[in-house]
């Protein structure tokens, strides 16, 4: 199977290509083949699983490449590597892609570019297929950027409403500016190392370090720039702004872009990269600390919207803030291990709240209420993935969030303490946002009866992939059951140590995670405290979360006067010095010394007369004396 | 007429061309302007022949050259007048200030 | 739809398959001469046609044409390098001048790119109604001068070929142009004149310093070690420079081009801005480093700022224009400088770059104004403000506008990623000694260059195609491209993604002229 690899990320762009030039008038054509090369890829990396599975650990890494460019002394490749990290990433994304685009059909039905939606699906996937098959820093940003025009594409599906149109820029520029620090970091490595490939990379690396060509600084440096890539796409703070606005796109597309293939990019790339990271513990300071901040960060302010897909936005924020950080504390397994559950749990969330937004043509939380009987389907297994995001035991998020907090606890790096108790809060943040979103959406009285009276379930194209999801947020995390292992034998970095799992810190961050959700329900089920109070009383915080901590506001501002004062100065500039003053300008001189010199030209026959006698005259006499 | 000095044809030759000269440079009407630079070529012509008598007559260059010279003022003659009669059609006026078009 | 795709057809087969029996050999047939030559026979074909036969004519040469572009591409010899398909006619032989033809590999992606652009403009031109017959003619003219300005080898015909584009270019912007035309067609043939003016001084210094009284480029290129001292290439450098650069557009000699482009006619920018202006940069490669190598390097820091500059000025103020089409012009300057930043860098990576970004910005500069030129012929405006929502409308056009936005803002899958990651690895190179030069320090401007081509390319889908429909009555008479309205585009798209895919065979192609250029440089010092 694995001689095959290329395939994958080829067939679904290949299906774009026959959707958008020949199947775009049939709708059931266009979907049947994405959904069908989707199933197809979906096959292959289970192929792949199982042979590289069958293999001893030492030999599963297999890497083929051909060559796309050739300036010497550089070759770039196109390669395919297939190693346990890369067969992970690609069940996740095919997996997930499959659900999302079988979900599509029920969710996009009656849609006029049902069509273009779906070539678009195919190529994003494909995109990000080529990602995580890459043996090499160039392939791996090809990827990158055609992720973000995918997810351009994705926002902007809807691009006559002006929100979509300002998102879907919004998202580009913004991971534009992230890849610019990626795009010096491939630069630079390709400068230093003279090659792109990333074992050849990374074994220069480590002699290079070793006998002390490189200093780990600079290595830390490269690294730091990758890591800016990966703060664009994994919508790390600051760069975070444009993921909470992607959900103006089609909400299976969210789901795709929260789950799968985008922000888990930034995550994936830096386990990629991970031993450049590792030289350095400054690096890794940096990382675990950008992560840890951000899952705080994201989840309070998750605590303050209103809008169903903005909360599931912030709350991937927050819990790619995990990822990142447990690979900044070194928990490379439990990072990964995160990434995989989350996909599922995150995609569940988010065709939840699609199905739901199906029945109520409504976005905003406090418009629903008591679809828990309207929508049976739904509301069972979106409350299991509010119990798998909250990290409540037996379901996923129990397994790899507790490997996460006991790798920042046991990290070496200075202040781990500080990034132990932020993590174990933010634990407690999201148990009690995410039940006050299932609380106010599913249980208690209907608040708007016209949208609670049209509610109905969605047909089972949607409800099928959220039951297979619901089975998946449960089961997933048991791949790694304490003594089993399964997962962190497969996918790890450098050498294989076991790790033993810490019942201590799972029962306490359970205990949190219990002591949030009862809280929520105190203030959203119960209704002992009151909402609108405890808000009135805390205004400003309050204010400030729902306002996001006004970084929107801030970055507007910031391009309003810099970037476009700039380009006012500059176009002034532009129309007045360099074109009115200079060009024209010399066009005006020529013009003012031909009227100057016209003025000889008087047009009297004996003026000129008296001018050639004078001239005869002068000539003369300079002759003569 | 070897008994007269070149010098006192050159004397008239110089008065004649001064004549013509004022007579180009100052009179505004287009036909004196004409008549002096016919009074000019003709004082050329009093310079080509008294030149040739005095130094070298059996080339019959000074003579040749004034019979060109009066044959071309002849016909510069005619096709100035005809202008100047086209002028005065157009303008009523042969006034050689009033004809400036070509003023820059 | 078919006659078009049969006339097509057939043009292309003649010339691609004809000379293929005919390319190689002795009595080989000028290959290089007909690709001069066809152009200017559209011409006096047209003017001997009656003129519903026009357009066709035009069509059918242009295929001929792109048969022959293709030819050269295919069959020149990467491995073998070099000039090939050389002609030589002796002309004025006392004088030193000869009529010269021959392509490198640099050439070649040249011819190609006229030929791929001709084929484009004759195509968009189709429905051009106002003294059609004069138009082609001119058009053709346009081309046939331009085929030869790539394809000379002799500074004097290079000159004469040149100057030779330059005036129907002057014709097409002043007779069949909109807006300010008769100012822009003045604005634009007088500053071209005045740079080519810089340029023939600069010639002529060069043949009569060289001492053997040539004009033969690859003659004056081996002059550089013993007939041209550093003085004199200190010197002569920037003249040549401003020459050249004026012609690319480079600051501050870049006013003509958005006030050129704005009012030429479609065709006319697409082929001005993708050959035309490319032309700089190319003869710069061609004819200034190689002769004046020690200049270059002298006057380097001033050149990195003007490409840098170039760049990123471009870039702002284009976020700022009003007009759909000044937009364009102001990147198709900045792209320009992306390529003089390549050039700059006098590394083989970084001039690969610059080649392959000529190329590509050829292709993407030609497809954008095509789609500007199309969208203003269907929606009579160009004002950003009035436009709006037009992807309701025009999907088809939407689409292919954003993937030309894509394709310059660098996208990878597309050709402009790849010069631009070229350059970029090259100007990096260039001061990669261990410490920090002046391209390390200036290289996250280049970078901010990139980051504000994507505002505003993005701002501009945004404003002219998505949102809300702002003229409502665009709705009932507007409708998307007609087939001959998408097929140059889409032609061009597809040569743009053949490079971002494989873009090996023309990095391979371009190299084959670069790499023994930077041995030849590397000669000095």
């Amino acid at each position: 199977m694995i001689e095959y690899s290329w395939l994958i990320p080829t067939m679904p762009a290949l299906a774009y290509a026959v959707i958008i030039l020949f199947t775009r008038r049939s709708k059931v054509l266009s979907g049947l083949i994405s959904i069908l090369t989707m199933a197809a890829c979906l096959g292959l990396s289970v192929g792949i699983l199982i042979e590289v599975l069958a293999k001893a650990p030492a030999d599963r890494v297999i890497s083929i490449s051909w060559s796309w460019l050739e300036i010497p002394p550089w070759t770039a490749h196109v390669g395919v590597l297939i190693d346990p990290l890369s067969v992970n990433m690609l069940l996740v994304v095919t997996l997930i892609s499959l659900l999302v685009q079988i979900y599509s059909w029920g969710y996009m039905h009656g849609e006029v570019r049902f069509s273009s939606y779906y070539s678009y699906l195919s190529l994003f996937t494909s995109s990000m297929l080529l990602l995580v098959l890459s043996n090499n820093f160039l392939q791996i940003f090809v990827g990158w950027e055609l992720v973000g025009l995918c997810s351009y594409l994705l926002i902007g599906f809807w691009y006559f409403k002006p929100e979509a149109a300002d998102a879907c820029k919004k998202a580009f520029v913004v991971n534009r500016v992230g890849d610019m620090g990626f795009l010096m970091g491939v630069i630079t490595i390709g400068m230093v190392f003279q090659t792109f490939d990333f074992a050849e990379v990374e074994k220069m690396v480590s002699t290079g370090v070793a006998n002390g060509t490189f200093q780990t600084g600079f290595i830390a440096g490269i690294a730091l720039l990758l890591f800016c890539g990966a703060v664009g796409k994994s919508a790390q703070f600051p760069l975070h702004v444009w993921l909470p606005d992607a959900m103006e796109g089609p909400t299976p597309v969210s789901a795709l872009i929260h789950a799968a293939t985008m922000v888990a990019a930034g995550v994936f790339m830096v386990a990629r990269t991970y031993s450049l990271f590792l030289v350095d513990q400054h690096a890794m300071t940096v990382v675990a600390f950008i992560g840890g901040f951000t899952a705080l960060f994201a989840a309070s302010i998750a605590l303050a919207q209103d809008d169903i897909k903005r909360i599931l936005a912030y709350s991937t924020l927050s819990q790619l803030g995990y990822m990142i950080m447990a690979l900044g504390v070194g928990g490379y397994t439990s990072g990964m291990f995160h990434l995989t559950t989350h996909a599922c749990f995150k995609a569940l969330l988010f065709l939840g709240a699609g199905s739901v937004i199906h029945g109520v043509h409504n976005q905003d939380i406090w418009k629903m209420g008591g679809l828990w009987k309207k929508m049976g389907i739904t509301a069972a297994t979106f409350v299991i993935a509010t119990l798998a995001i909250a990290g409540i035991f037996p379901l996923a998020g129990f397994w790899s969030k507790d490997a996460i907090l006991a790798a920042v606890y046991e990290s070496q790096i200075p202040g781990h303490i500080v990034l132990y108790f932020a993590a174990v809060f933010t634990a407690f943040l999201t148990a009690f946002y995410m039940f006050r979103l299932f609380f106010v959406v599913f249980t208690g009285e209907p608040r708007d009866h016209h949208a609670h009276d049209h509610a109905h379930e969605s047909p089972f194209t949607m409800t099928i992939p959220l039951m297979i999801l619901a089975i998946l947020s449960i089961s997933v995390g048991w791949l790694n059951l304490p003594g089993f292992d399964a997962y962190s034998k497969f996918v790890y970095h450098g050498e294989f140590h076991e790790e033993v799992f810490n019942w201590t810190m799972a029962w306490a961050s359970l205990l949190v995670a219990i002591a949030g959700i009862i809280l929520s329900a105190l203030f959203y089920y119960w209704k002992v405290f009151s909402a609108e109070k405890t808000a009135e009383t805390f205004k400003p915080i309050y204010l400030l979360l729902k306002n996001k901590y006004y970084v929107d506001e801030f970055y507007g501002w910031m391009v309003k006067k810099f970037v476009f004062g700039l380009a006012s100065i500059c176009t002034w500039f532009d129309d007045n010095v360099v074109d009115d003053g200079m060009v024209d300008g010399s066009g005006w001189i020529t013009r003012k010394m031909g009227s100057l010199f016209s003025l000889t030209q008087t047009g009297y026959v004996q003026n000129y007369a008296l001018v050639i006698f004078g001239a005869v005259a002068v000539i003369y006499l300079m002759v003569s004396f | 007429m070897n008994s007269i000095p070149v010098l006192h044809f050159l004397y008239l030759s110089i008065i004649l061309f001064s004549i013509g000269l004022f007579g180009v440079l100052i009179r505004k009407n287009a036909i004196s302007v004409l008549m002096g630079v016919e009074l000019m070529l003709n004082a050329v012509n009093i310079n080509y022949l008294a030149f040739a008598k005095y130094w070298n007559w059996n080339t019959l260059t000074g003579p040749v050259f004034v019979v060109f010279v009066i044959t071309i003022a002849a016909a510069e003659a005619a096709v100035a007048l005809a202008i100047i009669i086209s002028i005065y059609r157009q303008m009523k006026s042969t006034n050689v200030d009033e004809v400036h078009y070509l003023r820059g | 739809m078919l006659p078009v795709l049969a006339t097509i057809l057939a043009g292309f087969a003649v010339t691609f398959n004809f000379f293929h029996a005919a390319s190689v050999g002795p009595n080989a047939l000028p290959l290089l001469t007909s690709f001069i030559v066809i152009p200017i026979l559209s011409a006096f074909m047209i003017l001997a046609a009656p003129v519903q036969w026009t357009r066709w004519i035009s069509l059918f040469m242009a295929s001929m044409e792109l048969g022959i572009g293709f030819k050269v591409f295919f069959i020149f010899q990467t491995a073998v390098g070099g000039f090939q398909f050389v002609e030589e006619v002796p002309w004025l032989k006392n004088f030193g001048i000869n009529y010269i033809l021959g392509v490198d590999g640099m050439s070649a992606l040249m011819v190609l790119l006229v030929a791929c652009v001709y084929f484009a403009g004759s195509l968009i031109s189709w429905n051009i109604t106002l003294r059609m017959k004069e138009y082609f003619i001119l058009f053709s003219l346009l081309v046939g001068g331009v085929a030869g300005a790539y394809e000379s080898l002799d500074l004097f015909f290079f000159f004469l070929f040149y100057e030779f584009a330059v005036l129907p270019m002057y014709l097409l912007v002043g007779i069949w142009g909109t807006g300010r035309k008769e100012y822009a067609a003045m604005k634009l043939t007088l500053m071209l004149l005045a740079g080519s003016a810089f340029m023939l001084v600069g010639f002529i210094a060069m043949y009569f310093t060289s001492g053997v009284h040539t004009f033969d480029i690859r003659i004056l290129g081996d002059l550089a070690k013993t007939g041209f001292n550093t003085d004199f290439q200190k010197f002569w450098f920037p003249l040549l420079f401003l020459g050249f650069g004026v012609i690319s557009a480079v600051f501050p000699f870049h006013t003509w081009s958005p006030d050129g482009y704005g009012s030429a006619p479609t065709a006319a920018s697409m082929l001005h801005a993708g050959v035309l202006k490319s032309l700089g940069g190319y003869s710069i490669i061609r004819v200034a480093l190689p002769a004046m190598p020690d200049g270059a390097k002298f006057w380097l820091p001033l050149l990195v700022t003007l490409s840098l500059i170039n760049m990123l000025y471009a870039a702002i103020v284009a976020l700022k224009q009003k007009d759909f089409k000044y937009v364009i012009a102001y990147s198709s300057v900045s792209h320009c400088g992306a390529i003089l930043f390549g050039i700059c860098t006098l590394q083989v990576a970084g001039l690969n770059g610059a080649i392959i970004q000529t190329f590509s910005h050829g292709i993407v500069a030609a497809m954008t104004f095509a789609l500007v030129g199309t969208v203003y012929g269907k929606a009579h405006t160009r004002e950003l403000i009035k436009l709006g929502g037009l992807a309701a409308v025009m999907p088809i056009l939407g689409g292919l506008f954003v993937a030309a936005a894509m394709a310059n803002v660098g996208l990878p899958g597309l050709s402009g990623f790849v010069g631009e990651f070229l350059i970029f690895l090259g100007a990096y190179k260039s001061g990669y000694h261990g410490g920090f030069t002046i391209f390390q320090t200036l290289f996250p401007i280049a970078i901010l260059a990139i980051v504000m081509t994507a505002i505003y390319y993005l701002r501009l889908v945004q404003m002219v195609f998505y949102g809300p429909l702002k003229d409502p009555h665009y709705k009932d008479e507007v409708r998307d491209g007609t087939f001959i309205e998408i097929l140059p585009i889409a032609f061009l798209l597809v040569v743009s993604l053949v490079v971002g895919l494989y873009p090996k065979p023309f990095v391979d192609m371009s190299n084959a002229t670069i790499a023994p250029l930077i041995e030849h440089i590397r000669g000095f010092k």
